[in-house]
């Protein structure tokens, strides 16, 4: 987009004004969130302008995925410093679908916020909270920069930091603890592969490493911050063995805090993990690490699989299904095809629409039941038909049934291992989902076709009163959610464009490095 | 100098490691600081080390006459350094936070999150 007449290393024109569409998703939260900070004390004005914010954000990512769909990769330069110098802002097919993908669903949290949300915790910062850490996940996707996406994990870090504690029970701060802990150890790995990448090539913008790094053999340091970047972003996106902190610490907040999480947070070390495998260290050579990583992947799937077997609190349950997700993300990755590449993207689009909906709907069945165990969760059919309704499509989404969203890319990865001889990657698929069948299958027979069990725990009265408001306006984000997941599972073509075009990109990187250098070549 | 440097950033990470795999939250948190002193050091070693050569660029000139400092190692360690005060500030009033309220620093105990009693769903209905 830059063809303007350069002078040593500065841009002498103003960015044009339609490229400021490539960080729109980035400054309408954060502005927003100033806007709210400021605004402090009215929390009755918080949920709408969030709401209105976060609108018009779904709205310029939209734009800015035709955009990109139209002209390919954008690119934008900050400070006008020419990259490699400036830090630069890239949107191409990946970062775009999940910059939108993820504003729907910090869209829907905010919708089921509006119930959620005492105006205590509106006070101590909920909807504030929650546009930071979009700031920092859809500055991660758009970001062209190693450091800057460094900085944005930091952003969206301590953001998720001060909503995990929100609340504060004994509960909750304890699993925080091992959430913070864990997290700093990651993003701290991360760091340390970053400084090495910057000694051995004094640079970190993405395009300039992948033109430097693409015809080096794979060989001692690069093998080294290549083991790193693996471990940082497996930790973050919760692979085997380095996941126990997931399940540990993902059913202790609040019930919209915990779907915001599922849903993008793991999401967003696995879409690092695939632009620093695909974009910065081509994978031409690296072969044996990326069978690691195929191994990890199916670790990954059948430790989560089991996991959720074995639960029977249903927000732990639905975090060993997220574990689950996460390895078949990297099976995907691994193969490191078209088709598989595409799959990944695919799933993690259905990934973090249906996590996130499941934790709001295990949100509903709490606001209902005051319970999550299974022992005691019963009798939902009889009582509220249209939540039982709803569990019965989240547990044919997840499992991957089709005509749903969560069958096309397991259909597409499914043949694309078969093709590529990866027979073990095509029996964990078919294993994990069959496990993911029985655990879900068991959570829906219980809670919602068991007939109400003495040990129900009664709502307690003020709960009740609180409910009756808000539970109908708590069914809409959920519905919303479901609306989306199922369009794109009937119509799977639309998409599908999107995501092959994506895979398309990370294989060949010219696009990608012609739109950040731009005319300054 | 870079090599004595390495050597020190060596055993800082070995210390900070030490302290990590502790069961002590309070060890563990003396470990993330030195982690994060560890990083810095690392950062500031690979970027080269020049003496005494501010990066500034005379009046005039487009570019330094002579040789100059690398700055930009110093800006990402300013950065990471206020990032790491900012979580570990955070982390610190944290595990104060969950010391009161479970009343251990002790991970192994601390499983209000994760009870360690094995529950069984019933076989039917």
């Amino acid at each position: 987009m830059q063809t303007t007449n350069t002078e040593g290393a500065m841009l002498q024109t103003a960015t044009a004004t339609i490229d400021w569409l490539i960080i729109a998703p980035v400054v309408t939260p954060l502005v927003a969130a100033a806007v709210l900070i400021i605004f402090r004390r009215s929390v009755s004005l918080h949920p709408l302008l969030t709401l209105l914010a976060l609108g018009f954000n779904i709205f310029a990512s939209y734009l800015l995925l035709m955009r990109v769909q139209a002209e390919g990769p954008l690119a934008m330069t900050m400070g006008n410093w020419l990259p490699p110098f400036g830090i630069s802002f890239v949107a191409d097919l990946l970062g775009a679908i999940l910059t939108l993908t993820s504003s729907v669903a910090v869209f829907c949290v905010a919708l089921y916020g509006m119930g959620d949300a005492s105006s205590r915790e509106r006070r101590f910062g909920f909807y504030p909270l929650i546009l930071t850490l979009l700031v920092g996940v859809n500055g991660s996707f758009l970001t062209g920069d190693i450091f800057n996406l460094y900085v944005w994990f930091e952003v969206f870090v301590i953001s998720s930091f001060g909503l995990i504690v929100l609340g504060g029970t004994t509960k909750q701060l304890d699993g925080a603890v091992k959430y913070c802990f864990l997290t700093l150890v990651a993003t701290t790995m991360f760091l340390i592969a970053t400084g090495y990448l910057y000694g051995l090539y004094g640079t970190l913008n993405m395009a300039d490493l992948s033109k430097i790094i693409g015809p080096l053999p794979f060989q001692g340091p690069l093998v080294v911050v290549s083991c790193l970047y693996l471990l940082a972003f497996a930790m973050k996106a919760a692979a085997f063995p380095l996941y126990f902190w997931l399940p540990a610490s993902y059913h202790t907040p609040k019930i919209a805090v915990s779907a915001l999480f599922a849903g993008l947070l793991t999401k967003v070390g696995v879409y690092a993990l695939i632009r620093t495998f695909t974009i910065v260290l081509p994978p031409a050579g690296q072969s044996w690490l990326m069978e690691v990583m195929f191994y990890v992947g199916v670790l990954t799937m059948i430790a989560g699989a089991l996991g959720a077997v074995a639960q029977t609190e249903l927000r732990r349950l639905f975090s060993f299904l997220l574990v689950a997700s996460i390895g078949f993300l990297l099976v995907g990755l691994s193969l490191g095809t078209e088709a598989a590449l595409s799959a990944t993207i695919f799933y993690m689009v259905h990934s973090i629409l249906v996590m996130c909906g499941l934790f709001l709907l295990a949100g509903l069945l709490f606001s209902y039941r005051g319970s999550l165990d299974l022992r005691t969760l019963s009798g939902v059919n009889k009582d509220i038909p249209l939540l039982s309704g709803l569990f019965l499509l989240l547990v044919f989404m997840a499992s991957g049934f089709p005509p749903f969203s969560g069958f096309w890319p397991k259909l597409m990865l499914i043949s694309e291992t078969m093709q590529q001889e990866a027979y073990l990657g095509t029996g964990t698929i078919i294993f994990s989902s069959f496990l993911s069948i029985i655990a879900l299958g068991r959570a829906y027979a219980f809670a919602c076709w068991r007939p109400a069990v003495d040990a129900a725990q009664p709502l307690i009265e003020g709960q009740k009163n609180s409910l009756n408001g808000f539970v109908r306006l708590q069914f809409l984000p959920l519905i919303l959610l479901l609306l989306v997941a199922t369009a794109i599972g009937i119509l799977p073509g639309i998409l599908f464009d999107f995501t092959t075009g994506g895979a398309k990109g990370l294989l060949d990187s010219s696009a990608y490095i012609a739109a950040v250098f731009g005319g300054a070549q | 100098m870079e090599s004595y440097l390495s050597i020190l950033v060596g055993l800082y990470f070995a210390g900070s490691v030490f302290l990590l795999l502790s069961q002590s939250l309070i060890r563990v948190l003396i470990g993330i600081a030195l982690l994060g002193n560890a990083v810095n050091l690392l950062i500031f070693t690979a970027g080269r080390i020049t003496r005494g050569v501010p990066p500034i660029v005379p009046d005039g000139l487009k570019a330094a006459s002579s040789s100059i400092a690398n700055p930009l190692p110093q800006a990402l360690i300013l950065t990471a350094i206020v990032i790491s005060f900012a979580l570990f500030a955070f982390v610190l009033v944290l595990t104060y936070r969950a010391y009161e309220a479970t009343g251990t620093d002790n991970t192994s105990k601390m499983r209000v999150a994760e009870p360690t009693e094995t529950i069984r769903l019933p076989e039917g209905y």
